[in-house]
């Protein structure tokens, strides 16, 4: 009894893996298809762009755990339903809105899944080549 | 044609009178261009189509036609040496049968061949120009570009609206032959860009023409500084220069503070207990060193440009920086308004008149002449040369010595406060961009960051625009040259940055310097020609390509637009990205003769890419890092 519970169990997380393991491929083909990308980087790591302006925007980073959008999926498919929808009078870069039409709930929960698969990537200063640079900036 | 050796008489009758003419004539002859003052070259102004053998012989190897009476020492030679007197380096051009005269003279002069001025072969006429674009920020003076009559003119007239706007000297010489292919020909050839150029002149005789070529140069030189242009015809280029000689040396006049202001502004300087300079764009590396000279006897903290653009205070100057105490009582502007007393040269704006087509250039006559903002008094005066003025009046004043402690002692307390100021800042913004730093693609900060080791001993110039791959450098390297960053486009219009950075290179080939070219990738497709010009004169350039596969702008732009319109952002890279097939410059740059490796997608590999690259630069050859990035 133990055993086949075992073997329910293994079976289960291997189907909910594969589940999500799909999802996160369908996400990952959204993400790229709707152009998360243009403003949020391929991994969701935003744009450095550090001096912000209609041309340039600098879009919060796509981070489970601190990113208020990413809340859960209910309040990330809210942000994306919810975004203005109006004729912009002159060229935007802000937040496009997606409608239910564009992108439907399973697409909403497949790219949410990849969104929130997204590593934290941010080794320490000392790690990096800037690490040299305040070295050599010190020195002068 | 009654042209004959030791005299000239072209086909229009151009006077050749002997010697200069007076300064006086010169400048009614040459005065700006007014509407309804049309220069006529006595053409059909009818339409026609070029004959079979004008075509021919433009499109052909079929040698010109004869030119009765060749001289051994012509117009054109004059001409040069016109250019090499006023100093011009560097002369670009595309080949052209309506300047060849100068092309000629220009190559085989008989005492200086191909040498100041050196011709620089360009693939496109608007490479042509936004290498002197590149050179004229680089340098603070003119280079020169050939260009032929209509269509050699249009080709370049983006490229000349970008350097007009961003206040760059340009020379440009027109060539204009009126017996040759009819679609070429002019009566007022400047009239094409005239709206977006200082000033134009057709002269008629070899004595005017050598007089408005130097003029030309000086108008380039003053501010509001900006292309001028000259249309040389080719019979002043053929015609016998025997009997004629180099018009007498005028220098460029530029409008000064007057020496009471001088005085005043010295007294205030020195007497301040806390004084500030706010230093922008000044016009050539000698105007940096004077602000740094005014600074460092006065004690004055500075402000800076020098991450955005060309020829302001050096970053890591002790006293620049925020200072050790913010509460100024004084600060200066020089070619930036200011709290309390700027000198800020006449800008584009005061050029409104010379746009007698009626274009309405919305950046002209949105600007009054001097630059907005700043509560105090101003003065319309180059601040370059006003500075001058005002470090001998700081020199001959006795607070120079009176105050020598004080001021010793704040310089002392700023250079500390600036230091602490610029490593905490440092730090902060390196914080900043640890963010994604493995990626792949390649992050932007990563892109810049990588670069910085295997140049900050080094002597470098940014010659591109880099605003759209983040502009990193501006808050990662140290920007303390006059020539570090040589800023934007001037327009933000697409095709910029290769050809102004190989102008760039240009000024650097002999000075031990390197370029950098952070290259978009849609801006470098409009006219990558640029890049046999820096392979065929061994130009020390390091292009790192931003390559994100898009007109990423704009992509942004159209994908706003189908989410606001509720039709799907699945089709927004429809037109705006390099995709399908996705663009190889490494190929391309081989093509063009030019050492590359790439794409890289692997930020572990940029490191070593960068080595090699900066190697190859610094034995004078081009060099072409295509780097896969993220988008911005």
């Amino acid at each position: 009894m133990i055993r086949n519970l075992s073997h329910c169990i293994v079976l289960s997380l291997t189907l909910a893996g594969t589940v999500q393991a799909q999802t996160s491929a369908a996400g990952a083909a959204l993400y790229n298809q709707h152009g998360c990308y243009t403003c949020h980087g391929h991994q969701g790591k935003g744009t450095h762009v550090e001096r912000t302006n209609n041309l340039f925007p600098a879009p919060p980073i796509l981070l489970a755990g601190k990113t208020p959008f990413l809340a859960s999926e209910e309040v990330f498919r809210a942000y994306l339903r919810l975004r203005a929808d109006q004729q912009p009078a002159e060229p935007s870069v802000k937040m496009p809105h997606f409608s239910a039409e564009v992108l439907d709930d399973a697409d909403v929960a497949a790219l949410y899944a990849h969104i929130m698969a997204f590593p934290v990537d941010e080794p320490a200063l000392e790690d990096t080549v800037m690490g040299w640079a305040l070295d050599h900036a010190e020195k002068q | 044609m009654e042209e004959k050796d030791g005299n000239s008489l072209s086909r229009r009758g151009f006077l050749g009178g002997s010697g200069a003419v007076g300064t006086a004539a010169l400048l009614g002859a040459f005065a700006p261009h007014a509407a309804g003052q049309a220069a006529s070259s006595g053409a059909s102004a009818s339409a026609q189509l070029p004959t079979a053998q004008q075509l021919e012989r433009d499109t052909a190897a079929i040698s010109p036609p004869a030119v009765t009476g060749i001289t051994s020492r012509p117009g054109s030679d004059l001409m040069v040496e016109m250019l090499r007197e006023l100093g011009v380096e560097f002369v670009a051009a595309n080949p052209s049968s309506s300047f060849e005269g100068l092309h000629e003279s220009i190559i085989n002069h008989p005492e200086h061949p191909n040498r100041t001025p050196e011709l620089i072969t360009a693939l496109h006429e608007g490479s042509a120009v936004d290498m002197a674009h590149g050179y004229g920020k680089a340098t603070g003076k003119p280079m020169v570009v050939m260009l032929h009559a209509t269509v050699g003119l249009q080709n370049a007239s983006m490229a000349i609206y970008q350097a007009f706007v961003d206040k760059t000297p340009i020379v440009l010489l027109i060539g204009s032959d009126d017996g040759f292919i009819q679609a070429h020909i002019a009566d007022d050839l400047a009239a094409l860009v005239r709206p977006y150029t200082k000033w134009d002149a057709y002269p008629r005789t070899l004595p005017d023409a050598l007089e408005a070529i130097q003029e030309a140069w000086n108008q380039a030189m003053t501010p509001p500084c900006a292309p001028t242009l000259v249309v040389v015809d080719s019979q002043l280029q053929k015609m016998s220069a025997a009997g004629f000689s180099l018009p007498p040396r005028r220098q460029p006049q530029f409008p000064l503070i007057s020496t009471a202001d001088a005085a005043l502004l010295a007294e205030r300087l020195l007497t301040a207990s806390n004084p500030r300079i706010d230093v922008g764009r000044l016009r050539t590396p000698e105007g940096v060193e004077r602000a740094v000279r005014l600074a460092e006897l006065t004690g004055a903290c500075t402000g800076t440009r020098a991450n955005q653009g060309p020829m302001s205070f050096p970053q890591t100057h002790p006293l620049c920086g925020p200072g050790a105490n913010a509460e100024y009582d004084f600060v200066l502007g020089l070619e930036l308004p200011a709290t309390h007393f700027a000198i800020v040269g006449p800008d584009i704006g005061t050029l409104v008149g010379r746009d007698d087509a009626g274009v309405g250039l919305s950046i002209v006559r949105g600007r009054s002449g001097a630059a907005g903002g700043g509560a105090g008094e101003r003065r319309t005066a180059d601040a370059e040369a006003s500075l001058a003025l005002i470090l001998d009046a700081v020199l001959a004043s006795a607070n120079a010595a009176g105050r020598a402690a004080v001021i010793r002692e704040r310089s002392a307390a700023h250079a500390q406060a600036n230091r602490e100021a610029r490593l905490t800042g440092l730090r902060a913004q390196m914080e900043r961009r640890r963010r994604g730093w493995d990626a792949s693609p390649v992050n932007t900060a990563r892109l810049y960051a990588e670069l910085w080791p295997h140049i900050a001993n080094e002597d470098w110039c940014i010659g591109s625009q880099t605003n759209f791959s983040g502009g990193h450098h501006a808050d990662l390297w140290q920007h303390d040259r006059p020539y570090s960053c040589l800023g934007g486009s001037g327009a933000a219009g697409i095709g910029y940055s290769l050809g102004a950075s190989v102008g760039a290179a240009l000024a650097a080939r002999d000075n031990g310097r390197i370029v950098v070219d952070f290259q978009g990738d849609g801006d470098f497709n409009f006219m990558p020609g640029a890049l046999w010009t820096a392979a065929h004169h061994q130009l020390p350039l390091l292009i790192v390509m931003h390559n994100n596969r898009a007109w990423h702008q704009e992509l942004m732009f159209v994908q706003y637009l189908t989410g606001a319109r509720g039709r799907g952002t699945d089709r927004a890279h429809i037109g705006t990205t390099l995709r399908d097939p996705f663009v190889d410059y490494r190929s391309i740059a081989q093509g063009y003769g030019v050492e590359a490796v790439g794409p890289i997608s692997d930020p572990a590999e940029l490191a070593e890419a960068y080595r090699r690259g900066v190697e190859v630069v610094k034995e004078g050859r081009p060099f072409l890092v295509d780097v896969l990035t993220q988008p911005r």
